[in-house]
């Protein structure tokens, strides 16, 4: 199923080898040309508190860092995240990880992110600049009913306690 | 082409970066093609959504539900992203003539643009642009552009309209001038005349009795016009008789009954799953498509094929059957082609510690750090000549001696590049003050001012990397991600050799 989105960048090179009338046929999908343009608008945005570039020379990996909001235990704290885009992106929801350890009730020992729109609830029309306010905001406000991490679910109504803990397993 | 697409808009035209929003597709972040509109009035590329619907029967904008039935044709939209494309692409020469941030970029664009307007000039100015449309535009000025013959033909078509009460071919008249103002003002007049005559005959089509009036349009012989039946080009004055010989014969009748404008049929879903191998086979072939393969690669490529010819069944000027497949094939091939060569530049072991593998980064980052600013340079140097041809096919920006394998990872690097330089420009002021703390070690000052652009939005941030000691190793971090652009370049030095 995954395999049903014409490669981006296979789509770009045929589109260039044509001589590319412009436009025209150049939307069929391509998911890289898609990727540069969330990196083009997430620099351009400036966006607080959120950055995310790829890895190295492969697009469909990239780095996202998320600063917890201010007013929440997480603020001042900056998480560094993975984002994989599978090869059917965005037709299918990227993989998103926490590199960064993250004390929280959805998030587990792995880093794996329980969220909806991640999930069933992806849309092709979110970006890396969605996904990551998306998750900078569930930091703040967490899905007690549904917890990957019970012991953070658990500790969650002390906010002083859970603050304390999230600062000292804080490990950049 | 596609990056000069791509790329934002000049500063001095931000106020259309709206409208330029509003007509690119939510999904691909592209310019609309095909426009459709879903139940909950929704636009879309009719590839994407279909490809969309496909994974999820909901509308990607507000989750309600939708299915493929549901589309329906936004020609508007289309004709709007024709327009405002070329209006874009126009709007952009006229900004790139002027020097980019000179203070006097209003005179200079006047200056520019005034001898322009009084010729025949080949890239005639916005202004003597939009009146010549005007003109084309009311039909009672037609005769001044086309000669006898359009004159002619225009009445001729005009007639037909009326007969016809069909509302498409009513659009296809008026939408003819819209059309043919793509083409250069110099050739306007030859492509206007042919998008008439292809008119003529598709009213002719329509309805039969018009062929009385279309006999007036023997003022020029030599002109051909295709058959709006077998789609051979015929003499205009043999038009009459082919078509009354093509119509009467059985088989071709039922076709042009369908509708002429769309006589593709969007094909049914497929559950692959209960075709055999065989018989999946066959179906590959009626398509036109190859049989090779295993069994999920067929699979995949006739689902891909189902998808791009669903979506030119929409268009009015839908793609042949063969060209898609054609299309289908070469992205196939491509993709393959990438995946083949997908190679890491680093490679990493499960139990390598943070350490070691930071250390191989910032060796890495150490060995190539002077490709990123000769990547600069070259993109400067590349810049400079684009600006002066105006319009440079997309295989000349990307050097003509790649080998075509390396287009895709080109592709990335002049979209960072051109990220990086249009940041710069977005952030004149803030660059200079920002290159301190970045400033990475022994490289040139291109490079620190390029990286400190892209970060320029959060200069906050800059104070925090270089106040805490652990995260003080983030700036090189940030530039390794920004050096991706000369990786890219290395390895693909590397392929090559």
């Amino acid at each position: 199923m995954s395999s049903q989105n014409t490669d981006p960048a296979a789509a770009a090179s045929t589109a260039a080898l044509k001589g590319s009338e412009a436009g025209g046929s150049a939307a069929r999908g391509s998911v890289t040309k898609r990727l540069q343009q969330e990196l083009m608008t997430l620099m351009m945005s400036g966006d607080k508190g959120i950055s995310a570039f790829p890895e190295s020379d492969n697009l469909f990996k990239w780095i996202g860092t998320i600063d917890g909001a201010q007013e929440t235990v997480y603020e001042g704290l900056r998480y560094k995240l993975s984002l994989e885009f599978p090869s059917g992106y965005p037709y299918k929801a990227p993989r998103v990880k926490f590199v960064t350890p993250c004390f929280h009730p959805n998030v587990d020992e792995q880093g794996f992110i329980c969220l909806d729109i991640l999930k069933d609830k992806w849309s092709a029309l979110y970006d890396v600049r969605s996904i990551l306010l998306s998750i900078q905001s569930l930091l703040g406000e967490p899905n007690n009913d549904s917890p990957l991490n019970t012991a953070a679910a658990e500790l969650w109504e002390n906010q002083e306690a859970f603050k304390a803990h999230v600062n000292s397993s804080f490990q950049s | 082409m596609a990056f000069q697409n791509e790329a934002d808009l000049p500063p001095s035209l931000t106020c259309l970066k709206n409208v330029d929003a509003l007509l690119r597709c939510p999904i691909c972040f592209d310019f609309v093609s095909i426009a459709m509109m879903t139940k909950c009035s929704h636009n879309f590329c009719s590839l994407c959504i279909r490809k969309c619907l496909s994974f999820k029967l909901q509308c990607p904008v507000c989750n309600s539900s939708t299915t493929e039935q549901d589309l329906r044709n936004n020609r508007i939209l289309d004709d709007l992203v024709t327009s405002f494309q070329s209006t874009r692409q126009q709007l952009s020469k006229v900004s790139f003539d002027s020097p980019p941030r000179s203070p006097f970029t209003p005179t200079s664009a006047i200056r520019c643009s005034t001898p322009r307007a009084r010729g025949p000039a080949r890239d005639g100015s916005i202004l003597s642009h939009f009146f010549q449309k005007g003109l084309k535009a009311s039909p009672s000025t037609a005769t001044q552009h086309g000669g006898s013959t359009p004159r002619v033909s225009r009445t001729g078509i005009q007639t037909a309209c009326t007969q016809a009460s069909s509302q498409t071919e009513l659009r296809l008249a008026n939408a003819s001038p819209g059309v043919a103002m793509k083409e250069e003002p110099q050739e306007e007049e030859v492509g206007f005349e042919g998008k008439e005559k292809m008119e003529i005959s598709s009213s002719v089509a329509q309805a039969p009795t018009a062929s009385s009036l279309a006999a007036e349009e023997d003022v020029k012989p030599v002109v051909k016009v295709e058959c709006p039946v077998c789609s051979v080009g015929i003499s205009q004055q043999m038009i009459n008789k082919h078509l009354d010989s093509c119509l009467t014969r059985g088989e071709k009748k039922e076709s042009l009954r369908s509708s002429l404008v769309c006589s593709m049929k969007p094909m049914g879903k497929l559950v692959y799953n209960l075709l055999s191998l065989q018989d999946l086979r066959r179906r590959l072939r009626e398509c036109h498509l190859s049989t090779q393969g295993p069994r999920d690669q067929l699979v995949r490529r006739h689902q891909e094929f189902v998808h791009a010819y669903n979506a030119q069944c929409d268009s009015l000027m839908p793609k042949s059957a063969e060209e898609i497949a054609k299309e289908v094939e070469a992205n196939e091939k491509m993709r393959n082609q990438l995946q083949g060569k997908a190679k890491p530049v680093l490679v990493f072991s499960k139990n390598q510690s943070e350490v070691e593998i930071d250390e191989m980064h910032s060796n890495y980052r150490k060995q190539h750090s002077s490709a990123f600013s000769r990547l600069v340079a070259q993109v400067r140097g590349r810049l400079k000549p684009r600006v002066k041809q105006e319009v440079v096919p997309e295989g000349d920006v990307v050097e003509g001696s790649q080998c075509t394998g390396s287009k895709a990872s080109t592709e990335v690097i002049e979209g960072l590049s051109i990220v990086l330089l249009q940041t710069k420009s977005e952030e004149p002021l803030s660059a200079a003050e920002d290159v301190a703390p970045v400033s990475p070690a022994g490289s040139e000052i291109s490079i620190s001012s390029s990286v400190s652009d892209i970060i320029g939005p959060e200069p906050e941030r800059h104070v925090a990397w270089s106040e805490t000691p652990p995260v003080r190793k983030r700036p090189p971090a940030f530039r390794d991600e920004d050096g991706s652009p000369p990786l890219l370049v290395l390895g693909k030095r590397r392929r090559k050799t």
